[in-house]
């Protein structure tokens, strides 16, 4: 009620910022807040973060103090700060750096103040992985409980800051290559260069486990094997699908000095180990019944491996974070789009791949150009009339199938394929029967679950060499699958709400494009019928985001 | 009673006698009315300046003893202690005349005595001297701190809060003429204050109230802001009142209502009062130290009272209302303002106009500090709100507009509402489709015959100057009383037979024969008038409370006043040398 300057910040008692993206001082506002608190929204002008433990946490392990993080909020804030806030801040920020984790003498020994100490060990499972008391600070560890004390710390409120080094693993040659294997120039952008560095941090105990942020479409993966080359070590990559193993495969054989022999796949249909070794999560998770082990998971330890790259890192399932905690003496790097998990393990990615190395923002790269440019459009279609009858008198989920296999969406089809013609477009949909309809109706192929994998690889490719200019593609198609001249895509019928989908989706078209960098999104809906609201709810994470949706009515 | 109330009850000649008082000499240059004079520092602080020392006594003495009062005549003039009768009447009768005091009579003769209870804290710092603090602001950014709890948000925002959620479930009561058990459950759930908070601030609901006491105080304070009006089948919404309310700025409505609960919740406790005189010094938005205010209090030689418990108490209240923050640290408890206690004028708030609303593409509405109450009351029906902190978000949804719809709002009237409180930005085209086809999807479902329409009340749309809003009091001070400050409050009427004094008597000290010496205590006596003596070369001031004649001769027993202390004494006549009759008013001061 008192204060007010003309600042872009409001900071709320609950940690939340709000940046007012229109303010002269907002560009200056936000360099410094990405340094402490994350992103969670920027559906118009006032995008949202999050200051949280983890958040502060990680600012912390970058040298910044709660002083600096209060004065910078009182800088910009234009209401003044809570003083719930100020306090929170600071006692957050004053346990980062109260516990530490070293090796001396050959032993793992945990350092702290001795109370703190003292009540932490009165903790059953923290005292599970004390092995002896040395003097009123330290504490001996056992070894392989390093990443299980890492956790339960920082469940108590106390991250550990984590200097007992790793080993190096099994060595292996590996050197970026400056041309392609299919000819084209290669080096990291800046951004990469800068990432890796963080990351690696000459090779000190600083540096080895951590998350580097990147949006969707800026080259996780060249940072990951940029990593790879920088440590020269045997790897093991982990990741979200099959079709995501394969590109893995490929940028590696394609960008790097590694031989197809050194590079092995390990999936339900493949199980090589190579001293570059890709598998999904799906097949380490796997096993016969409930009561059976995770047999896939003695892969951590076939090789001496000196790297493990967790790909999309906010979807690493819980068995992988157990069989994490006991390998945290090798070098871990995490590569998400977002640090936000959907099951609140955000502090498990914390203690035990390690805190933020990097991040960078979607607007700065897609400013920079390494992103396309989306423009999104929901285009309204009338209700078939020869269905609108049988609509009105269905039940609830019926009518959601009939409005979103709505005959009429088949001429909006049309009429965007011409007017986007020659340029490789996409047409997504939930539905196979009106998949299939559609393509028929158009003659283009279509790719769906049905489809065998050597069929559908051979389809991406010539999809990616321009002989097939569209592409018909089910829900098989919305993860991790690079088409990265798809320019235009065309949403026919979706999950009901899953905003996850839609980002997905638009995810496909998000690969940098010659000329103006442009991409199209549009997605068809059924006007005066329940597919409106489905589709305001898939929107959601987009708008969210920042992107803006056109509307278009037929 | 408010000064604006008490207004309301005097006559324009009433008010404009007050101003004649010497007191307000200046004010009266600057051509401030009465209602102006008595709230604004620069007046107050020339008024006690030019105040003599029996008025400045009996205000020191009332406002120590009876915060604003009020309290009988018996009982005040039992505490007047230093004071002679007449010193004491004549102090008070310049105070009646200059509309600082009020005199009532109640119905069975006996009288009572009070002021605008407004008037407490702005008057209190001169008449008790007491040195500014100095902010603890600096110091405390490097201390170790620890809050004790988050802070409450302002009184005004849950009223609001509560007042919405009765206005969506509805007004009507039970047979037994009170809501229903679930509404104040509702309204509980509105609010952040409980029953337990209201206990430990000391605050009880009338007897026999059928609510509990969060309910209680929320009910009867909406009742004393005029928006409810209890009626035999329901709660009825006084809308213009209700405008009038959310016309005024935040920091107002605030200020406002801290002086509703002064004077409702701390009636009887003197103590409490000067805690919040004091702390109403603190600079706003400035930290300061606990301990250094109950030093300052302890100053202020209060006999009787539970300090520490009645800070405690004053700080709870303080904090669950949302009007400071508290902060535990190495050094002890801080506490800081976060409104204007003392806001009193218009021109005194900061620079800040009414902030629009930013509606998203999403459906998020943000609502900035400074947007009106007025917008904030149409959120609540047509949008949920999600947090209400320093920026303020409601979300626009498919049942948010539903409940708007049953409430007789239409799409397109929403969208006038949302385009208005957005100061004319756009809403994004997403948004207004969003609104159109939740609007479509619920057509059928809205029953036009069962619109709510008498439910959440329609705002009227014309514009409401802020200011002007008479905060109504409990109504105890006045309740059957009848002011008395209009009548003739002349010398004679407590210095009978004045005429009949000899004038030497009152000018000069000399020397009298034993018998008129006895003369002049038996008139001293009579008025409870001091009297000045000259003994031993010195001139002391005496006041006679005993005359008795002993052996052929007489004593006098009373109290003399000297620099360092007043003491009873018994004279005989000849223990001073001269003497004077000291009437108040005429013959000056001792």
């Amino acid at each position: 009620m008192l204060e007010h300057q003309d600042g872009p910040l409001i900071v709320q008692s609950d940690m939340t910022v709000l940046l007012d993206y229109e303010h002269p001082m907002a560009e200056e506002a936000r360099r410094k807040l990405i340094l402490f608190a994350e992103l969670v929204k920027r559906p118009g002008n006032w995008h949202t973060y999050k200051m949280s433990s983890l958040s502060l946490w990680n600012a912390a392990s970058t040298g910044m103090d709660a002083a600096s993080i209060i004065d910078s909020l009182k800088q910009y804030a234009r209401y003044g700060l809570p003083g719930v806030l100020e306090t929170n801040i600071r006692i957050l920020m004053e346990r980062y750096g109260k516990l530490r984790l070293e090796i001396s003498e050959g032993k793992l020994l945990l350092y702290g103040e001795e109370s703190l100490l003292h009540e932490l060990a009165g903790h059953s499972v923290i005292a599970e992985c004390l092995q002896e008391r040395i003097n009123g600070g330290t504490w001996e560890v056992s070894p392989e409980h390093r990443g299980q004390l890492k956790q339960e710390l920082i469940r108590l409120g106390f991250p550990v800051i984590d200097l007992a080094g790793y080993h190096t693993g099994e060595a292996l040659s590996v050197a970026l290559r400056h041309v392609t294997k299919q000819g084209r120039s290669f080096m990291l952008r800046d951004y990469q260069h800068q990432a890796v560095n963080l990351f690696y941090k000459e090779g000190t105990i600083q540096g080895g486990s951590g998350v580097v942020v990147l949006p969707c479409g800026a080259g996780k993966t060249i940072v990951g094997i940029a990593a790879l080359a920088r440590l020269n070590s045997a790897t093991l990559i982990l990741t979200s699908n099959a079709t995501s193993v394969q590109q893995w495969k490929e940028e590696l054989l394609d960008k790097t000095t590694l031989l197809p022999s050194e590079v092995g796949e390990y999936t339900g249909s493949s199980k090589q180990v190579r001293p570059v070794t890709i598998a999904t999560y799906q097949i380490l998770t796997h096993r016969k019944s409930k009561k059976d082990s995770f047999s896939h998971m003695k892969l951590f330890s076939e090789r001496d491996w000196g790297l493990i790259i967790y790909d999309e890192v906010h979807l690493l399932p819980a068995p992988v974070f157990r069989m994490t905690a006991d390998i945290q003496a090798t070098r871990r790097l995490g590569l998400t789009a977002t640090l936000v998990r959907e099951d609140g393990c955000e502090e498990d990615v914390f203690s035990l791949i390690g805190p933020k190395q990097f991040e960078l923002q979607w607007k700065t790269v897609e400013a920079e150009g390494h992103i396309a440019s989306v423009k999104c459009t929901e285009i309204r279609v009338p209700l078939d009339q020869g269905i609108s009858e049988l609509y009105h008198s269905s039940e609830k989920r019926s009518r959601a199938r009939l409005a979103a296999e709505n005959p009429g969406k088949v001429t909006v089809v049309r009429q965007l394929l011409e007017r986007h013609q020659g340029t490789p477009t996409l047409i997504i949909g939930q539905y196979l029967d009106q998949l299939h309809a559609l393509a028929d109706s158009l003659a283009v192929p279509v790719i769906t679950g049905e489809l065998p994998q050597q069929e559908r690889q051979s389809l991406y490719e010539q999809f990616k060499a321009g002989d097939v200019p569209v592409l018909a593609v089910s829900k098989v198609a919305n993860f991790a699958v690079d088409l990265p001249d798809a320019a235009v895509a065309i949403q026919i019928s979706g999950s009901y709400g899953s905003r996850q989908e839609e980002a997905q989706r638009i995810g496909r078209i998000l690969r940098p494009k010659g000329g103006l960098n442009e991409a199209w999104f549009y997605t068809i809906v059924t006007d005066d019928t329940s597919e409106t609201e489905y589709a305001a709810r898939r929107q959601m994470f987009m708008l969210e985001q920042g992107y803006q949706y056109e509307l278009e009515k037929r | 009673m408010f000064v604006k109330e008490w207004s309301e009850k005097l006559t324009s000649e009433t008010k404009q006698q007050f101003m004649d008082s010497p007191f307000w000499i200046e004010a009266a240059n600057r051509g401030l009315c009465w209602e102006n004079a008595v709230i604004d520092k620069l007046s107050i602080q020339e008024a006690v300046e030019r105040m003599d020392e029996a008025s400045v006594a009996v205000l020191r003495t009332f406002y120590s003893c009876f915060g604003a009062g009020p309290v009988s005549e018996e009982r005040l003039f039992s505490l007047r202690e230093e004071l002679s009768g007449a010193e004491f009447r004549y102090g008070l009768i310049q105070l009646q005349n200059a509309g600082i005091v009020f005199a009532l009579r109640q119905g069975w003769g006996e009288r009572l005595y009070a002021m605008p209870s407004d008037c407490f804290m702005l008057w209190h710092p001169f008449l008790f001297g007491i040195n500014k603090l100095p902010a603890e602001g600096a110091a405390f950014a490097h201390w170790e701190q620890r809050q004790e709890d988050a802070a409450s948000k302002p009184l005004g925002r849950q009223l609001l809060a509560a007042w919405a959620e009765l206005a969506r479930t509805g007004t009507d009561l039970t047979a037994k003429g009170i809501l229903p058990k679930k509404t104040t459950a509702k309204l509980m759930l509105a609010i952040s204050f409980t029953d337990e908070d209201m206990a430990q601030a000391g605050w009880q609901s009338a007897n026999q109230d059928p609510y509990r006491p969060a309910a209680a105080f929320l009910l009867k304070v909406s009742e004393h802001l005029g928006v409810l009006v209890h009626e035999k089948n329901r709660l009825r919404w006084e809308k213009n009142r209700l405008a009038e309310w959310f016309s005024e700025p935040e920091l107002m409505q605030e200020a406002l209502l801290l002086q509703w609960c002064l004077e409702d919740l701390l009636e009887k406790k003197p103590a409490m009062w000067h805690i919040m005189a004091l702390l109403a010094r603190l600079d706003p938005g400035t930290w300061y130290s606990e301990a250094a205010v109950s030093a300052q209090f302890l100053q202020l030689g209060l006999k009787e009272v539970d300090w520490e418990q009645s800070m405690n108490s004053c700080l709870k209240l303080l904090r669950v209302f949302g009007w400071v923050e508290l902060a535990r640290t190495e050094g002890g408890r801080m506490l800081r303002w976060t409104m204007m206690p003392l806001f009193m004028h218009q021109e005194q708030l900061p620079a800040m106009r009414p902030e629009p609303i930013m509606s998203e593409p999403n459906g998020d509405l943000l609502v900035p500090p400074g947007c009106t109450y007025r917008i904030r009351w149409e959120l609540e029906l047509i949008a949920d709100r999600k947090s209400d902190d320093q920026l303020s978000v409601w979300q626009l949804n498919q049942s948010s507009i539903r409940r708007a719809l049953s409430h007789g709002r239409t799409i397109p009237s929403i969208l006038n509402f949302l385009q208005a409180a957005s100061g004319g930005a756009p809403i994004s085209p997403i948004l207004q489709t969003s609104l159109t086809d939740w609007g479509k999807q619920d057509a059928g479902n809205v029953d036009k015959a069962k619109l709510l329409t008498d439910g959440y009340p329609v705002l009227p749309q014309e514009h409401q100057a802020s200011g002007s809003f008479i905060l109504r009091s409990s109504g105890r001070t006045l309740a059957g009383n009848e002011i008395m400050n209009h009548e003739d409050f002349r010398i004679e009427r407590f210095l009978p037979e004045l005429e009949r004094v000899p004038t030497n008597w009152m000018q000069q000290l000399r020397s009298y024969h034993h018998s008129t010496r006895f003369e002049i205590m038996e008139r001293a006596l009579s008025w409870q008038a001091p009297v000045q003596l000259s003994m031993d070369d010195a001139v002391v001031a005496f006041v006679p409370a005993r005359l008795e004649r002993v052996d052929g001769g007489w004593t006098v027993t009373g109290l003399l006043r000297e620099a360092s202390a007043n003491r009873e004494v018994c004279l005989t006549p000849e223990m001073w040398q001269g003497m004077k009759l000291v009437a108040p008013g005429v013959s000056g001061f001792v």
